[in-house]
């Protein structure tokens, strides 16, 4: 048997956590599982930041998870850039909640891997060294889609999140 | 410190207050608690399962 692992969402001022979401679905609303088609980022515009975070709902009879890594693949539409606070070295502990805003974040400000980063780029705990020992949430994953005027709308992609389980 | 944050389910989109309620609730669309792999394969068309296995597999190899 082995653990069973989700990604939860955090929005809005209140707080509010959806636990196993099927989609970022990046664009000009803060809300989980978002409908882009439904709120289009206007060109030029940023999306609204995601504050992700995986959740480990069971260990499933194992004894540690860690490794956290978290990339993306295929290319953003036109000179779009997707920004995060991932990173596998300088990382900056855990991020604190802050309301999801749609100006360019502060929190997010490293580019996205684009391929899976070697080791990990969230922490648990507030370290890149961190494990689960027991059911739990790893650190904000905050990322965002930063557009330019020069694009076009429509651009989908696919995110990646990695760990390793020791049985 | 007890988690009185509201917890939505992303399947059924019922509400729970806290992780444990969350967790230990049995969802309407999946029928089994979230805690389950079940829950997790039905949400993903089985990958769950097969992300799991992988992660056991690079785990393994680390020793």
């Amino acid at each position: 048997m082995a653990a069973t692992v989700e990604i939860s969402e955090t929005n809005g001022a209140g707080a509010t956590v959806t636990d196993g979401i099927t989609t970022s679905g990046w664009g000009s609303s803060d809300g989980a599982n978002l409908d882009p088609v439904a709120y289009p980022i206007t060109p030029g515009n940023n999306s609204y930041e995601k504050w992700q975070r995986f959740h480990v709902t069971a260990m499933g009879g194992s004894s540690k998870i860690d490794n956290l890594q978290v990339w993306r693949t295929t290319a953003l539409g036109g000179a779009a850039v997707h920004k995060t606070n991932a990173r596998t070295s300088s990382y900056g502990g855990a991020a604190t909640y802050a309301t999801p805003v749609a100006t360019a974040s502060t929190v997010a400000t490293q580019t996205m891997p684009t391929s899976a980063p070697g080791s990990a780029n969230l922490g648990i705990g507030g370290s890149l060294t961190g494990s689960f020992t027991a059911t739990g949430y790893s650190d904000y994953l905050v990322h965002q889609i930063q557009t330019n005027a020069a694009d076009t709308a429509g651009a989908t992609t696919t995110m990646h999140y990695q760990y390793d389980e020791t049985a | 410190m007890s988690d009185t944050s509201a917890h939505v389910c992303g399947a059924c989109g019922g509400t729970y207050v806290g992780e444990q309620a969350y967790l230990e609730h049995v969802c309407e669309r999946t029928g089994f608690a979230p805690s389950q792999i079940e829950h997790q394969d039905v949400m993903t068309d089985g990958r769950a399962s097969q992300v799991a296995q992988s992660a056991l597999e690079r785990g393994a190899e680390k020793g």
